[in-house]
């Protein structure tokens, strides 16, 4: 049997629901990767443009360990120290191990459907502890289930024990945030109490139910935060609002540029921030400039949350936005030789604001033969598109650094963020647009099929889908035409989709974030 | 045009306007140098209750350098909607100094609100809040009439508008609507009477204006009769949200026409103003 079994204790259950409960604010799946150090639950929102991790390291766990299903690789945690040394243990092996599915035990689920269990209103004082199991699936193993389980085992008082079984999806891609590019020098830091900013924020409060952008002013000595107008100006705001604050207010105030302005929305800023209050603990904010993604990191003692917010610039360059990508996607793939359009707004383009600070990794199913899969998409990768991003812990991307588990000693984020956070990547690439790569990528197809789609010439194999239903909504399907293949024709179809599905769940769900996508 | 006043009670002020914001999206509020009337009209909400705050010298009470001047007669006329304008009170509210004014921007009349918030740490927190708002002409105002009602059957002075309210959020899930019944010995009662459920919650010991009732046959009705109205449920729990601000409330009732409250903002000596809520009777 692989999987996690983990161990909460009575008091760590308050503070669990409370970081799903703010998982829960920023989107719908839950995905949970648990590795041999810590349980980390994450959620990226629907339009992408935020996202959002915790994790809980293991001595946040009365008990807790993870056995990984190919190198039978066992940390246990019993007492401090030997979870240190199972730590240590699991990082080498983990180092020699090229994949990462072997490190870690993942999977999706419905945030909602975990809350409601852990929510009930009699839980804080009927349960004792509350055991985590996951148990993976294996489709070879005849006498397992081939899908994973995740069970939540309530043990309460009077001996009742109350067994939740939940199906766990099978993550079929890895969304990894994009990290605000520049060196620290150029980095800004705040950190602030949650009771200042709440209290900042409260005038606002009639704000809050339309998922407002406010904009943000860093200057020498003091704050200023503006209500914003929907870049859209369709809603009529009735009320603007304007607050000036002293920048002692704030617990750290380093702004190396003086001033910076960025505007973010409210909606996942305010889970941030009734996560931090819950738990008593600053936010440590940090953010580059306007248009680059803003993180907040809350760090307790044995639980650590991330959290990624897409910024955006100005209110008045949403409007071009369409235009700009379509172009683009027309200039970077050379698609069309008769194709006269000059890329006369390059410039403006890269002062676009990024709609999603998330890009889409597709990861295989555990079907495949592990080392097969590794190889060719290690090889594809590297040979077709360099520049990409790519997870670092993604083994598709040969050179890059195994997974670390988190050092125990933890000095600033700053010194550490790289190590700290192997999540994220600098972009390699100077345009702040964050990609997504077509679904499948290359990486899923065969090294026969990949070579096939590189011969049409066509430069679609580093596309993102969203370029791709540009493209193909700019040209027509004629400009195609000639180089059409079955491959090809599923591809475009998928792309498509995938854009109307964006679409609809925008329109669905924020009306205002529509201008920032295309 | 030109507005400018301090608030001195900021606590009322936006309480006032949490209540209006209870029952209509839009009120009209028309300063003038020597009255501040808050109107809601009615009609869009589904209960048809109307406010008329009384054109008593409200603004002395909750205003202090009050400078007003325009072409009509120094008054101006204008249309806000409730909940921007609740929202900005609301974040004035613990602060000591809050400027009022009428001013522009980007070619909209906006009431601007100045907030001098103090932080936790003891700093000043400068706050400004730009509330649109429609400037309207008085002849428009005047088009708005005043419902017309017979002379009320019986006052009475309600208890506490907070008990009446925790009694009516009791009987709404029964019923619809609600009979408001009293006498001029002092007798208050509300009653639902559906045909699963009768409940009837009967106060007595009432104060009763000395109010001399002219009665059409000249003769002293008997002080122990009753006078109903029935109301809808929802109307009058909007008005029992005036609770916030209420110290007096007197209530008429003209039989099977309308009930008449009116809610008195601080103490009746101190002639705060008077928000007067007409909700219509309907028919059982």
């Amino acid at each position: 049997m692989y999987g996690l079994e983990a161990t909460m204790p009575q008091y760590g259950m308050k503070s669990f629901t409370k970081a799903l409960a703010c998982l829960a604010r920023y989107g719908d799946e839950l995905s949970i990767v648990a590795s041999p150090a810590d349980l980390s639950l994450s959620v990226t929102n629907s339009s992408k443009s935020a996202y959002a991790r915790i994790k809980f390291y293991s001595g946040f766990f009365d008990k807790y360990s993870v056995t990984l299903q190919d190198s039978h690789l066992v940390a246990t945690k019993t007492d401090p120290a030997a979870a240190e040394a199972g730590g240590g243990a699991a990082t080498a092996t983990a180092a020699a191990t090229a994949d990462e599915s072997a490190v870690a035990v993942r999977g999706e689920i419905l945030v909602k459907s975990v809350l409601s269990i852990l929510r009930h209103r009699n839980i804080q004082e009927t349960v004792n502890k509350c055991d985590l199991l996951i148990l993976e699936g294996s489709p070879d193993a005849e006498e397992d289930s081939p899908e994973s389980v995740f069970i939540l085992r309530l043990h309460c008082k009077h001996g009742v024990v109350k067994t939740h079984k939940l199906s766990l999806n099978e993550p079929d891609s890895v969304l990894a945030p994009r990290l605000p590019s520049s060196s620290p020098a150029s980095q800004s830091k705040v950190v602030v109490g949650p009771r200042t900013v709440k209290d900042l924020l409260e005038h606002f409060s009639g704000l809050g139910k339309m998922d407002a952008q406010l904009n943000w002013e860093f200057g020498n000595v003091s704050v200023k935060v503006k209500s914003r107008e929907s870049g859209t100006g369709v809603k009529d705001s009735r009320i603007d609002t304007e607050i000036s604050v002293d920048a002692d207010e704030f617990d750290v105030y380093s702004i190396p540029a003086p001033p910076i302005s960025i505007a973010f929305h409210l909606r996942e800023f305010n889970a941030t921030i009734a996560l931090a209050e819950s738990l008593s603990l600053p936010l440590n904010i940090l953010f580059t400039r306007s248009g680059e993604p803003l993180s907040v990191e809350i760090q307790a003692d044995e639980e650590d949350a991330l959290f990624i917010i897409a910024t955006s610039q100005s209110p008045f360059t949403t409007s071009s936005d369409d235009g700009g990508k379509r172009k683009r996607a027309n200039n970077k793939n050379n698609l069309d030789a008769n194709n006269t359009d000059t890329d006369s707004n390059s410039d403006a383009r890269r002062n676009k604001k990024p709609a999603r600070v998330v890009h889409v990794q597709r990861l295989e199913t555990h079907n495949m033969t592990t080392t097969t899969k590794a190889k060719t998409r290690g090889s594809v990768q590297a040979e077709t598109s360099p520049l990409v991003l790519i997870r670092p812990e993604d083994p598709s991307s040969p050179d890059h650094r195994p997974l670390v588990p988190r050092p125990t000693s933890f000095s600033g984020p700053n010194a550490q963020y790289q190590q700290e956070q192997p999540l994220f990547l600098e972009p390699s690439q100077p345009a702040p647009m964050p990609r997504s790569t077509l679904p499948p990528p290359l990486s899923q197809l065969s090294a026969a099929d990949a070579a096939v789609i590189r011969d049409t010439g066509l430069g679609i194999e580093d596309m993102d889908c969203d370029e791709f239903a540009a493209l193909m909504e700019d040209e027509g399907e004629e400009v195609i035409a000639p180089h059409r293949s079955t491959l090809l024709r599923t591809l475009m179809r998928r792309a498509i989709l995938r854009k109307r599905e964006i679409w609809t769940s925008l329109k669905h769900n924020c009306p205002q974030t529509l201008s920032h996508m295309v | 045009m030109r507005f400018r006043a301090k608030i001195d009670h900021v606590l009322t002020f936006s309480r006032i306007v949490q209540t209006v914001e209870k029952l209509a999206k839009q009120c009209v509020i028309r300063w003038s140098p020597d009255s501040l009337q808050i109107i809601c009209p009615g009609g869009e909400n589904e209960g048809g209750v109307q406010v008329w705050s009384g054109r008593g010298p409200l603004q002395k009470s909750l205003f202090s350098d009050y400078k007003i001047e325009s072409g009509s007669n120094n008054e101006i006329n204008m249309e806000v909607a409730t909940e921007p304008l609740y929202q900005a009170l609301r974040s004035a509210q613990s602060s000591p100094d809050v400027i009022i004014k009428l001013a522009k921007k980007d070619d909209h009349a906006v009431l601007n609100f100045d907030v001098q918030a103090v932080s936790q740490q003891g700093k000043t927190i400068q706050v400004t809040h730009d509330v649109r708002i429609n400037v309207i002409r008085l002849s428009e105002v005047e088009k708005l009439q005043e419902p017309q009602c017979p002379e009320p059957d019986v006052h009475i002075i309600l208890p506490p508008l907070a008990k009446l309210r925790t009694v009516t959020d009791h009987m709404r899930p029964l019923s619809t609507l609600l009979g408001v019944s009293a006498n001029r010995a002092g007798g208050f009662s509300l009653k639902i009477q559906t045909e699963e459920v009768a409940v009837e919650t009967v106060w007595s010991g009432c104060d009763v204006p000395k109010i001399t009732y002219d009665d059409e046959e000249g003769v002293q009705a008997d002080p122990e009769e009753w006078h109903h109205a029935i109301v809808s449920v929802k109307s009058f729990l909007q008005f029992l949200s005036s609770y916030v601000v209420s110290t007096t409330t007197i209530a008429c009732i003209c039989q099977d026409h309308c009930l008449i409250m009116y809610v008195y903002i601080g103490e009746v000596e101190d002639h705060g103003g008077v928000l007067t809520f007409y909700i219509p009777a309907r028919n059982p």
